[in-house]
């Protein structure tokens, strides 16, 4: 049994971390919640997610900055980094994937479309989900 | 040679060249005949120009004033300066002449400036003058030279209306764009919040609850709808040029979409005709577009018909295409025809009551047309039903997207 998929959510509006959240558990994957793009590189110092959740509107930084950042270290240079983001603006998906996002999901998302995002990422058990 | 413009001889009105001489130069008549030979430096010149004494009455005005202010030169001669001006400038001139001659406060003499004239017909010009003030015997004479510059400065005016109007457009889509961006962020939550109910994932909900929880949800598509809309409608007005284009297969596109159009026909029991002709139809164009065109119109015909059917009929030949969407709707009078493309703008068809709007659909696949070098027309009666056709070249002139016969 593969160890259980730890996914890193960074995210400062409450309503959305808690949606995406329950999102999250309704795949059966465990995360853990960062408010800020500091906290997120301090979190990514001491450990490693299988994936990031990474939301572009941060208040401190933007995420694409926490993205570059990150995308420096080697352990980083190839992982699951998907950016959120409410703009919809023509080639901004595009725009996003070619800074170094590996996905991008534009708000509003439904359960579907972030479930395929997350699994295509990030290969999660069927009965996983089914067990909840 | 004191005074060049003394040779004001025309050769049409010799009498009023005498006129002027008694007047101008009434201690020179006899002499000035020899100077005839000079007159015509005048009239090759592009400018206007006219001699005034001070009081203002014309001496002396070349052809191209008669063509400039469309005043001939009995309509000038001996008349005063002011006729050329319009109100209010046209009551002040007298005082102020006077001004000048009793304090010597300049407005124009010697400085030159742009004016307004008046023709004959009383249509204004606008005109640089400039002036100078010079003597002969101890005589006080003004010296104008006129040009006509309305084409330049219309010209001008329309360059700087164009900046004004790409920095306003500039504003407005960045308006929109952020205003997109800060509706989206509240229907997340909203449709979000919503499917996790409707799901179950907050556990069970009643069967009325769930009614509701589907309201929500349609109504909130609804708004996303029309948030994608002005967007988009934002997108495509602020560079229709960005729409990638690639050959595509028109039937395939037209054929998929009454595929998924189809259901909504049938749960209306409407009778969902198609005229398609065989033969393939490329076009270069933007897959994409071509599609949201065919589904808003074959959408809005299926939404405004409650009985009878709706008739497809394609055809292609090659220059163009032709697609046709008639129904047997509820129609347009004639008014709410013309306010048809206008984004959200309000027509009288009532339903449920409320006032409607046609919302943005057509307003985008308009656009998305123009974007394709196409047209879209519209026939309609009230009560009757209504026919869209859309023409569209199967190459766009202004791009060039050589080899591939079929898209993907």
């Amino acid at each position: 049994m593969e160890a259980k998929k730890q996914v890193l959510l960074v995210e400062d509006v409450p309503s959305h971390s808690i949606l995406t959240i329950k999102f999250l558990n309704h795949c059966g994957i465990s995360n853990d919640l960062v408010t800020t793009g500091q906290e997120c590189l301090s979190y990514c110092r001491d450990k490693r997610p299988d994936l990031i959740l990474l939301d572009i509107g941060l208040p401190d930084m933007s995420g694409i900055e926490v993205l570059q950042q990150l995308r420096t270290q080697p352990s980083y240079a190839n992982l699951p980094i998907i950016a959120e983001t409410a703009h919809a603006v023509y080639g901004k998906k595009e725009e996003l994937l070619s800074l170094g996002f590996t996905d991008c999901l534009e708000k509003p998302f439904s359960i579907e479309q972030f479930t395929t995002v997350v699994r295509k990422h990030l290969p999660i058990p069927e009965n996983k989900k089914e067990a909840d | 040679m004191s005074c060049p413009f003394r040779k004001i001889s025309h050769p049409s009105i010799p009498s009023l060249w005498n006129r002027v001489k008694a007047i101008f130069f009434p201690d020179q008549i006899g002499n000035l005949d020899s100077y005839k030979d000079l007159f015509p430096i005048f009239n090759t010149i592009f400018d206007s120009i006219i001699i005034i004494d001070e009081h203002g009455t014309i001496l002396f005005a070349n052809q191209t004033t008669e063509k400039m202010f469309g005043y001939t030169q009995e309509e000038l001669l001996g008349h005063n300066v002011k006729i050329l001006q319009p109100e209010p400038f046209r009551s002040q001139h007298d005082s102020y002449l006077k001004n000048y001659l009793t304090t010597g406060e300049k407005k124009i003499i010697g400085i030159g400036r742009e004016v307004v004239g008046q023709k004959k017909n009383g249509s204004t010009i606008r005109i640089d003058l400039a002036v100078t003030e010079h003597f002969i015997k101890n005589k006080r004479f003004f010296t104008g030279t006129i040009r006509d510059v309305t084409d330049k400065k219309t010209l001008e005016d329309l360059r700087i209306e164009n900046v004004r109007m790409e920095a306003l457009n500039t504003a407005k889509n960045e308006f929109i764009t952020v205003m997109s961006h800060e509706l989206r962020t509240p229907l997340h939550a909203i449709m979000g919040f919503t499917e996790c109910l409707l799901n179950g994932l907050d556990g069970p909900v009643n069967p009325e609850q769930l009614k509701s929880l589907q309201r929500i949800d349609h109504a909130g598509r609804h708004l996303l709808g029309l948030v994608n809309g002005v967007l988009e409608l934002s997108k495509i007005s602020a560079n229709p040029k960005k729409i990638v284009m690639e050959p595509c297969n028109f039937i395939e596109i037209l054929e998929n979409c009454l595929q998924i159009v189809l259901p909504l026909a049938e749960k209306k029991e409407l009778k969902l005709e198609k005229s398609i002709q065989k033969s393939p139809c490329t076009i270069t164009g933007n897959p994409e577009s071509l599609r949201e065109i065919c589904l808003n119109l074959l959408g809005n015909a299926i939404r405004f018909t409650e009985s009878g059917k709706i008739v497809v009929t394609f055809s292609c030949d090659e220059k163009q295409l032709t697609l046709s969407i008639t129904d047997t709707g509820i129609g347009l009078n004639e008014q709410d025809l013309s306010k048809l493309f206008i984004p959200f703008a309000l027509v009288s068809l009532k339903r449920n009551g409320e006032e409607n709007s046609f919302g943005i659909g057509l307003a985008i696949s308009k656009k998305l047309v123009e974007a394709h070098g196409g047209t879209i027309t519209v026939t309609s009666k009230k009560g009757e039903g209504s026919c869209f056709t859309v023409q569209l070249p199967l190459q766009q002139t202004n791009l060039t997207h050589p080899g591939k016969e079929h898209g993907s």
